[in-house]
């Protein structure tokens, strides 16, 4: 039994013009399999059904390590962001995409590491249980999100999402735990519906924030396009501090969504928001400056 | 210097009128789309003459430019179609809705000329389209008149139209509104009554018989890894039960124009329910009307004369009824209100916020909400919740832009929360005559409304992934089958360059520019004029439109070419 | 068609009074012949091998078609992610769902339980085009669609003027206008309440606008169906539904068949009676009011009932009692959408879950069983889960365990709440039913209940060719004991046929058909006289009332894929 780690290259032999489901090709499904078991996985082109072999050119040990945590997977070729359900249900291992990678990485994975050298596509963790995913370009929209028709708090429960980028809009919609970051801006709705965890964006988020959120907080550090009526505007505080990374300056903080109704926070930086905080700002007695 | 401004794209009755009258490629349709309606003020401080040039990030065009005193400052309205497309955004954020309203431009004073349609399509990639459109034959005979005929044209689906006939000759229409009217008299010009089939060195298209055309159809369907199947709204629910059986067989997508009309309705509607009721409760019993985000006078014309001025069994008329639209200009429907709400173009969501803390008799911090005064708030809920019955009709104002299918999920919930009260209910205003029809049939058949896929052998729906305009513009699927729709005239910019990449089959009576770009071009009959069929209006009432003359010689109905069609792949596929 | 010729069946066949025995059944163009008449060589051979042989399953009471369920599967996008079956082309085509199923999962599904008719119970008369479109579009199964008429203004006027035969007619061309089976009653009036945003009516409350009761209304419709020879009862979901204390109401609108039996038979059929079965004053006292209405059951001949049995598990509540809907969307604080349809009816639509451990959903639960197991003539008593009111359908086999098995229902009173149970008297009940009072209960009696015992419900010669093949051979098994048995054999017939068709082979989709929809014409037989007045006044309200036009509201029977249309002769 390998202790050492394994890596597994997958280049796409060709740009593909359909999506690529590639769900099964993930450590926990090839641990402990030979090099030509990976070759044969099935995999959809499209509405084909196709093997592993077909599309990608493998590169992989003889046989691999039986604990997923000792496999790394690498994917790269022209057009990877067709690959769909990347990571779907990872339950540990690493999995590194150089390039793109298309809608639904890392949907209800638990465990284990993504990393995407490029942008992702739309619901990036959608009902992440665990792990980690780090995207280095932007992200799309319903990251750590619920899926249609589900009760609000079936988002994300665990695990941290990382991106380095810009991301879509509905970011975090029902999750219930774990955290986002979003080092450049985001869109409309930043954890909307939210239950739980923790969002960071670093840069400036659209309208309608922490639209009825019950609980689980949110960092706006940047410019807001508004905050909601149904947020009421709590305390000032001098800086905020949230998973090892601190902002030093001035925050609102507001609660709500009262419709919920809920006990959610959301920090909003006072310097880059000072016309929409104007008016609400006189309605507390104590103004906290560092 | 160009000034920024937001631009809103929507129906007029010209742009209908003239689109089915006189065709998309004619001089009437380019006066009616390629036109910017403006303020006065604004076209003072900019210094337009009569055209102007607009840039959005996607690109920019040159129109005429329109004052309108309705049109609040700041605010550019260009009616939907091939114009507005250079500018409008593709980009759905993950709903499948495209963003169609309250995207930022620049506008400046021009001397060029309004851009030709030549060349918005050479910017939409196309390198070469094809306009031959025919005149149907009409045999001239005895006259007849039928009576309660259903008009094919909007989700009102008005089924007391009278036609009279000489032969398959129209001679006069009673009680259509001028857009069904021209459409029904106008049935037989600017047709394909031929199959065609691209040239593939030249590109010019060749006339071929129909076994023809639909062998060249199957074989793509049948070789395509991912075909994506789009329209259906302007066929009947018989013929979108066999598109999804195609879909179903071919493994790829099917999607109906929900995916940038009410798809964000339908998402809220997945999401909390929905208070509906159908077009009589609101004659008989509604004496509060909201319209929101939508504009019947342009859309829906007979809706008012349907809804509002009868007398119903409960309410007299218009005299006891208040009408209120919320809209982020004065609309040809807000004329008639007795009150107007002006709200802030993509700011729905937050008077949706306001007006359902209002009703919780909850404090609103703010004195103004998305450009609403907070008195004027509590005033509205006042009236709300003291109606015996109301409605609140809504529209693309709130699906197209802001928080897209959020805003539904407010209109849903404050409904639902008005019930607490008085009887409140919603009517979402569904334009294309059965594109309701082609949700229920989607239903029925896979569980989803639109955008489903079969790739795995059973039916599926992603928003954001399994969605047409996030389709074409991730360039996923191989080839496309296009019935009874005009994409290239409707898509943003971005996604119709994206579907020109593809090898394009269209079934359509008549001579679109989705017609003019196939590669595999088939004749239909009009569903509703030459061929039958169950239709869906706008409140789930399901009718059936008429055959009124034969379809011309040698063209088949659209069920009939479908059922040839999946024969033909079933062969391929060898499921026969 | 070739024929097919079955032998060595065990046939339970309680309608021609065959109580196990090994018999062949023969079968030609769609009917069941004299075995001795298959003699072709080319003929298909089935050996049974004493497996069990029933006539296909008749569902009286399901909610498979219409505007109604089409809602449920738009708001319920997540009872889809995880149920889904591939199609396996070009035999059948793909499935999804549970609780609101696609059109293919239903017939499938059904089918493969051994399924042939299902009735779906409720629509508006607005909307029944659509529930025929669904209905079209079920493959296997036979049906037939019941129509709504107890908040039809046009119904009311007539009710309220009193004018008895031109309520009949007018009930009459509603039947036959829109291709349906039977009339149907939901929570009489009070969707005219409703509509004017009134509250829900018990029976002797007075309906908004109208000299009239609930009470009136069961009435007069009853009458006028019974006048009319239809061969259903009229089906009525009870006023009070899901209040508790409603089973008063509920013994007293079973007491009303007597006043208008002039057939002198069943006048009544009371549905999916477990959820107005409740004893007790709020749900913290909530009791079984089973017992009570077994008890009138037993002693009144007039009744028929279905039980509307609870399964647990996820369900999707859907009724055209939409005050009930609207109460429940306040305990569930989640999803709901309603349609009022203009002059005719409401509805609602709400999820719901029910729990083994919660205190009112074991009172449910034991409310249905104890129904059935103290009712005497099993000939009056039908099972269904209402789905997907209470339960789903493929859950049809724990029904029977539950019934059949003692030892089955101990299982699951060790499950579930048991301060619940101490208000139930079904701890306290032994009664096992045996495979015959089974096929009565869903094979027979449904066909009686229907008028279509000559051709549905039995193996007899004429008989329409509907046949399920149980993996089971009941000589050789204690279904009692072995609980097991009865769950895995019924949830998956080992062969069915069609109308003569194989559908189903060892627990396979073989190909996928299509069987017919009935529904009854009494209006053809109407005096000329009176169907003139009739018309006159029907055109001039239709006018008055509705947005859409008379004659593009008129359904025709071209309309209907397969229509088998009863032409009722006598009218009294």
């Amino acid at each position: 039994m390998s202790q050492e780690k394994a890596s597994i290259y997958a280049k796409l032999k060709a740009k593909p013009s359909v999506p690529i489901d590639l769900r099964s090709l993930k450590p926990d499904r090839v641990a402990g399999l030979k090099s030509s078991d990976i070759k044969n996985i099935k995999i959809m082109e499209g509405g084909r059904e196709t093997v592993v072999e077909e599309i990608f050119e493998v590169e992989s040990p003889a046989a691999l390590p039986q604990n997923p945590e000792n496999i790394e997977i690498i994917i790269s070729g022209d057009g990877a962001s067709k690959i769909r359900y990347l990571g779907y249900k990872m339950n540990g291992g690493r999995i590194v995409v150089e390039g793109n990678i298309g809608p639904l990485a890392g949907y209800k994975m638990s465990r284990g590491s993504i990393v995407i050298k490029g942008s992702a596509g739309n619901w990036l963790g959608a009902r992440m249980k665990g792990g980690s995913i780090e995207v280095f370009g932007d992200a799309g929209s319903f990251i750590g999100a619920k899926l249609p028709g589900e009760k609000f708090s079936k988002g994300m429960k665990d695990g941290t999402i990382t991106i380095h980028g810009s991301a879509g809009s509905y970011i975090g919609l029902g999750m219930g735990g774990g955290t986002i970051i979003v080092e450049k801006s985001a869109g409309n709705m930043v954890g909307g519906y939210m239950a739980g965890g923790l969002i960071i964006v670093q840069g400036d988020c659209g309208d309608f924030i922490g639209a009825r959120m019950s609980g689980g907080r949110i960092i706006a550090v940047g410019r807001v396009g508004g905050i909601l009526p149904s947020f009421y505007i709590d305390s000032v505080v001098g800086e905020v501090r949230a998973r090892g990374r601190i902002f030093k300056k001035p925050f609102a903080l507001f609660v709500g969504d009262v419709l919920t109704p809920g006990r959610g926070t959301i920090a909003v930086s006072l310097e880059e928001n000072k016309t929409v905080l104007q008016p609400l700002l006189k309605l507390i007695e104590e103004v906290k400056v560092p | 210097m160009p000034l920024k401004f937001r631009l809103i794209t929507g129906r007029t009755i010209e742009q209908g009128r003239s689109m089915e009258a006189e065709g998309k490629f004619s001089d009437g349709y380019r006066k009616a789309v390629a036109l910017a309606e403006m303020n006065p003020k604004d076209v003072e401080i900019l210094g337009i003459r009569n055209n102007a040039k607009i840039v959005s990030v996607y690109g920019s065009v040159v129109v005429g430019v329109k004052p309108n005193s309705d049109v609040p400052p700041g605010l550019v309205f260009i009616p939907m179609g091939p114009w507005a497309n250079v500018l409008t955004l593709p980009a759905t954020e993950g709903t499948g809705m495209p963003t169609l309203k309250n995207i930022d431009v620049h506008v400046e004073p021009t001397s060029e000329d309004p851009t030709p349609l030549s060349a918005i399509l050479e910017l939409y990639g196309v390198e070469k389209i094809s306009h031959r459109p025919t005149e149907r034959p009409l045999a001239i005979g005895s006259r007849r008149v039928v009576n309660d005929v259903p008009c094919p044209f909007c989700g009102e689906v008005c089924d007391f139209l009278t036609v009279e006939l000489e032969g398959e000759k129209i001679t006069r229409i009673l009680n259509a509104c001028p857009i069904g009217h021209a459409k029904i008299m106008n049935y037989h010009k600017h047709r394909v009554l031929t199959p065609m089939i691209k040239h593939e060195v030249n590109g010019d298209f060749i006339e071929v018989d129909l076994e023809q055309a639909l062998n060249r159809a199957a074989e793509i369907l049948a070789t395509a890894k991912y075909p994506l199947i789009y329209g259906l709204s302007n066929t009947c629910v018989e013929a979108i039960e066999l598109a999804v059986e195609l879909a179903e067989i071919t493994r790829g997508v099917i999607d109906n124009t929900t995916t940038l009309c009410h798809g964000p309705t339908v998402m809220a509607v997945q999401e909390v329910g929905a208070v509906k009721i159908t077009l009589g409760m609101a004659m008989n019993l509604a004496d509060t009307m909201v319209f929101w985000g939508c504009n019947p006078m342009s859309a829906h014309i007979n809706h008012i004369r349907r809804v509002v001025i009868p007398e119903g069994k409960f309410v007299k008329g218009r005299k006891e009824r208040k009408i209120i639209v919320v809209d982020v200009r004065r609309s040809e429907t807000a004329k008639l209100a007795d009150i107007f709400i002006q709200v802030e173009p993509g700011k729905d969501y937050e008077l949706f916020t306001a007006l359902r803390m209002a009703l919780r008799d909850y404090d609103i911090e703010a004195p103004n909400v998305a450009g609403v005064p907070r008195e004027k708030i509590y005033e509205l809920v006042d009236i709300m919740r003291t109606a015996r019955f109301g409605v609140i009709f809504f529209g693309m104002g709130l699906t197209q832009g802001g928080a897209k299918h959020k805003n539904l999920e407010e209109v849903i919930k404050l409904v639902q929360e008005l019930n607490e009260w008085s009887k409140w209910t919603l009517l979402p205003m569904r334009g294309h005559y059965n594109v309701t029809g082609s949700n229920h049939a989607m239903l029925w058949l896979t569980g989803y409304p639109y955008g489903v896929e079969f790739s795995r052998g059973f039916p599926k729906m992603i928003p954001g992934v399994t969605t047409t305009i996030d389709l074409l513009m991730n360039s996923e699927v191989d080839a496309a089958l296009i019935i009874a729709s005009d994409p290239v005239a409707h898509f943003p910019q971005k996604a119709v360059e994206n579907l020109m990449k593809l090898p394009k089959i269209v079934i359509d009576p008549f001579w679109s520019l989705t017609a003019g770009v196939a590669d595999v071009l088939i004749p239909s009959g009009v569903t509703g004029i030459e061929c039958e069929g169950t239709v869906y209006r706008l409140d789930d009432v399901a009718l059936k439109v008429k055959k009124l003359v034969d379809p011309p010689k040698d063209v088949l109905c659209d069920t009939d070419i479908l059922s040839r069609l999946i024969s033909k792949v079933k062969k391929l596929k060898r499921l026969a | 068609m070739v024929d097919i010729i079955i032998k060595n069946g065990f046939v339970i066949d309680p309608l021609n009074n065959v109580k196990g025995e090994l018999m062949d059944v023969g079968i030609r163009n769609e009917k069941i012949v004299d075995p001795s008449e298959v003699r072709d060589p080319g003929s298909i051979v089935i050996d049974a091998g004493g497996r069990l042989v029933l006539a296909g399953g008749i569902d009286i009471h399901s909610h498979i078609a219409g505007p109604k369920v089409n809602i449920g599967r738009l708001m319920r996008p997540e009872d889809h992610y995880l149920t889904n079956i591939p199609s396996k082309l070009p035999f059948r085509r793909a499935m999804t769902g549970r609780t609101v199923p696609n059109v293919f999962a239903i017939g499938y599904k059904y089918a493969l339980m051994g399924y042939t008719l299902v009735a779906e119970p409720a629509c508006t008369p607005l909307k029944m085009r659509h529930a025929h479109d669904e209905l079209n579009a079920i493959p296997i199964i036979d049906k037939m669609v019941f129509v709504l008429v107890d908040s039809n203004w046009l119904a009311l006027d007539l009710m309220s003027e009193k004018q008895k035969d031109m309520l009949k007619t007018y009930l009459a061309w509603l039947l036959y206008s829109t291709k349906a089976y039977a009339l149907k009653l939901v929570d009489p009036g009070s969707d005219a309440a409703w509509m004017m945003g009134r509250p829900s009516l018990d029976l002797n409350d007075q309906v908004p606008g109208y000299n009239l009761t609930p009470r009136d209304i069961i009435q007069l419709t009853g009458e006028a169906n019974e006048a009319l020879n239809l061969p259903h009862s009229i089906h009525v979901h009870c006023n009070r539904l899901g209040f508790p204390g409603n089973y008063i109401t509920t013994l007293n609108t079973m007491k009303l068949g007597k006043d208008f039996a002039l057939r002198n038979r069943n006048s009544i059929h009371i549905t999916h009676v477990q959820f107005t079965g409740y004893g007790g004053d709020s749900w913290a006292t909530l009791e079984s009011g089973g017992e009570a209405i077994a008890n009138e059951l037993n002693v009144n001949p007039y009744v028929t009932l279905d039980l509307g049995q609870v399964t647990f598990g996820e369900a999707t509540t859907m009724t055209a009692d939409a005050p009930f809907e609207f109460v429940l969307y306040h305990l569930t604080r989640w999803k709901w959408a309603s349609a009022d349809v203009e002059n005719e009816t409401a509805s609602g639509i709400v999820p719901y879950r029910y729990r083994k451990r919660s205190y009112v959903n074991t009172v449910q639960w034991a409310i249905g069983l104890e129904v059935l197991l103290l009712s005497k003539d099993l000939w009056r008593v039908f099972i269904t889960t209402d789905h997907p009111n209470a339960g789903v359908f493929t859950d049809y086999p724990k029904i029977y365990a539950w019934i059949m098995s003692r030892r089955y229902r101990e299982e699951t009173l060790k499950e579930v709440n048991q301060s619940a149970l101490r208000r139930c008297v079904l701890p306290s009940i032994d009664r096992e039913l045996t495979l015959y009072e089974l096929a009565i209960i869903t094979r027979s009696a449904p066909a009686k209940l229907l008028g279509l015992e000559k051709e549905k419900g039995h193996l007899g010669i004429g008989a329409s060719a509907d046949i399920a093949i149980y993996d089971i051979d009941p000589r050789a098994v204690d279904l009692s004991r072995d609980y097991e048995r009865i769950l895995k054999t019924f949830s998956r017939a080992w062969c069915v046929i069609k109308g003569g068709e194989i559908v189903v082979k060892d627990g396979e989709i073989v190909q996928t058909i299509y069987g017919r929809t009935y529904s009854v014409d009494p209006y053809t037989a109407i005096p000329d006289d009176l169907r003139r007045e009739f018309e006159v006044y029907l055109k001039d309200r239709f006018r008055q009332y509705y947005t859409v036009s008379l004659n593009n509201f008129i359904i025709r029977g071209h309309e209907i894929k397969k229509l088998n249309e009863i032409r009722l002769k006598s009218w009294k």
